[in-house]
């Protein structure tokens, strides 16, 4: 090699700034969400960077222990739906002001971000796109292959409230926030997994979808769940399958420090087969749904109670649950199949829900933001 | 094995062989073009006028590196386990350079197109920017917070969330 006496660095002056828009967002693809969110607060160029929706797409879930899931979630599928960085939107739990509609999230502080004051009107649109979203469910579903959230999974319906969005949600979130409840309190435990055949079925569904170990909800799809409650809420018919179920539960009533393993395992067990009814909860009344769970839950939560304030966050985990049934179980809604006379089933759904009204020109009555998926 | 000659911006000239200098893209393609003007007889001079000498010879280190027997030019597919890990340790101890050589080398990586490189660069650099507060970055990339004082106060409220000790600390 022919070398040159050292000349030095080109005197160009040459900081992070100074590099291609394209080069830093490759270098913040490297930074995890705390430096994310220290590198927005620095400056408006990396402000605006940061919040691009593609670096939050994949957020893990377990890191915020201190925010709801529910509100994490419906952040991040918000993210994902209006192109928006997940940590504008601020999501309040309203449940004071409307039952149906216990997610509010006010707009006001995107009008920087949006440029524009007029957020009212951006949440008109915002909504309606979002329902509409929601409305192409199932054919967004056949074509989405990767792992990531939408609306559609957690929210039911959308409406605009002038300057805020409000939301309903889907009953199967419940499901969602149970699951990972359940896997925040480390049940089933790994040591519990590597016990016989539990082991070895964990393990070939990890493999299938390697999220779901890790415990991150976009990759918490139906079959996954479906998969989950196969392995861990087995029905207790056979000898083979209590000797699976067995340990775990001990273990379970082992950290809790619950007396009665036995209550506590079909309790948990009744709970969470309950729960994934409601996946597939067409015609299925929520009330009794709520009920159920609520009635199979309710030895569990005694049992906390019995043990003392030792078990308050799982007595917490478990009120939590059930405050999120009791807000889907209002939503007593019923599918209403497409054909001749959706409109006036339509108008059957609208009474049942009880949902703001805009007449149409066939004098029924329309749920705003579009018919009924 | 042929050999090139690629001219930095202050004239000096670095003599590599062909494969080392292929794993620049840019470099590549005007090669290719070189050959098919000049013949395969002459020697083949690639003028890099946006390259300084002493970035030049630093990228000319990771190619000579990446293009030694068992690796491969695009994905070190073939490499063996060990060499794998050899590579690693290097290229970790090749990244320790200053931050302004750094910015040199992302700027010639990208202007060469040598995607490994151009992917250890920005790893490093992401790692300079993690675990520091906004303040620190500001200090250590000499950013200018052009925030205004509201702004700064809202925006700093809406990354609580993502900061879990400053939040669990405001709730406290």
């Amino acid at each position: 090699m022919i070398t040159s006496p050292d000349q030095g660095l080109s005197n160009i002056a040459c900081n992070l700034l100074s590099l291609p828009e394209h080069i830093l967002s490759e270098i913040l693809k490297h930074i995890d969400i705390d430096g994310l969110s220290a590198l927005a607060q620095t400056c408006r160029v990396f402000f605006h960077l940061a919040g691009s929706p593609s670096l939050w797409q994949q957020c893990p879930y377990y890191r915020h222990r201190s925010e709801d899931l529910l509100s994490l979630a419906a952040r991040l599928c918000l993210s994902r739906a209006l192109h928006l960085p997940p940590q504008a939107f601020r999501i309040d739990d309203d449940m004071g002001r409307s039952l149906k509609f216990p997610v509010a999230i006010p707009l006001f502080n995107l009008r920087r971000l949006l440029c524009s004051p007029h957020v009212d009107e951006f949440s008109d649109r915002a909504a309606s796109a979002i329902t509409d979203q929601i409305g192409r469910a199932s054919w967004r579903r056949a074509q989405n292959r990767d792992a990531s959230l939408w609306p559609a999974d957690i929210f039911l319906f959308v409406r605009s409230d002038r300057f805020s969005m409000r939301f309903a949600l889907r009953a199967s979130t419940a499901t969602h926030v149970m699951l990972l409840d359940l896997h925040r309190f480390r049940w089933p435990t790994r040591a519990c997994a590597e016990e016989a055949r539990a082991e070895y079925l964990l393990n070939r569904k990890v493999q299938e979808s390697p999220l779901l170990a890790k415990g991150a909800l976009p990759a918490m799809k139906t079959d996954h769940m479906w998969a989950f409650f196969d392995i861990y809420c087995t029905k207790p018919s056979t000898k083979a399958n209590d000797q699976v179920s067995k340990p775990k539960v001990t273990m379970l009533a082992h950290v809790q420090g619950l007396k009665d393993v036995v209550a506590t395992r079909d309790s948990l067990q009744k709970a969470a087969k309950q729960l994934v009814a409601l996946l597939g909860w067409t015609n299925m009344n929520l009330h009794t749904a709520y009920d159920n769970v609520e009635r199979w839950l309710g030895p569990v939560e005694e049992l906390c109670l019995q043990v003392g304030s030792k078990d308050v966050e799982l007595l917490l985990h478990l009120r939590r649950i059930k405050r999120v049934l009791r807000v889907s179980a209002k939503l007593v809604v019923k599918d209403v199949v497409p054909g001749q006379d959706s409109l006036c089933r339509n108008r059957i759904a609208q009474k049942r829900l009880c949902l703001p009204n805009y007449g149409c020109e066939h004098g029924c009555i329309l749920r705003r933001g579009g018919p009924l998926s | 094995m042929r050999t090139v000659i690629l001219r930095s911006s202050d004239g000096a000239d670095h003599i590599v062989s062909s494969e080392a200098a292929s794993l620049s893209r840019t470099v590549q393609s005007l090669l290719e073009e070189l050959e098919a003007k000049e013949g395969e007889e002459s020697p083949l001079i690639v003028p890099l006028p946006n390259v300084c000498d002493c970035t030049l010879r630093k990228v000319l280190q990771y190619c000579i590196q990446h293009t030694e027997p068992g690796t491969n030019l695009t994905g070190r597919i073939h490499v063996s386990e060990t060499r794998r890990r050899d590579l690693e340790v290097w290229d970790r101890n090749y990244m320790l350079v200053s931050t302004d050589e750094l910015y040199h080398l992302v700027m010639a990586a990208h202007y060469l197109n040598v995607p490994g490189l151009l992917e250890l660069c920005c790893e490093g650099i992401a790692n300079l920017i993690r675990g520091k507060s906004p303040q620190h970055v500001r200090q250590h990339f000499g950013l200018v917070n052009n925030f205004e004082k509201a702004e700064e106060e809202d925006i700093r409220r809406t990354n609580l969330w993502a900061l879990v000790d400053e939040k669990e600390l405001a709730k406290k």
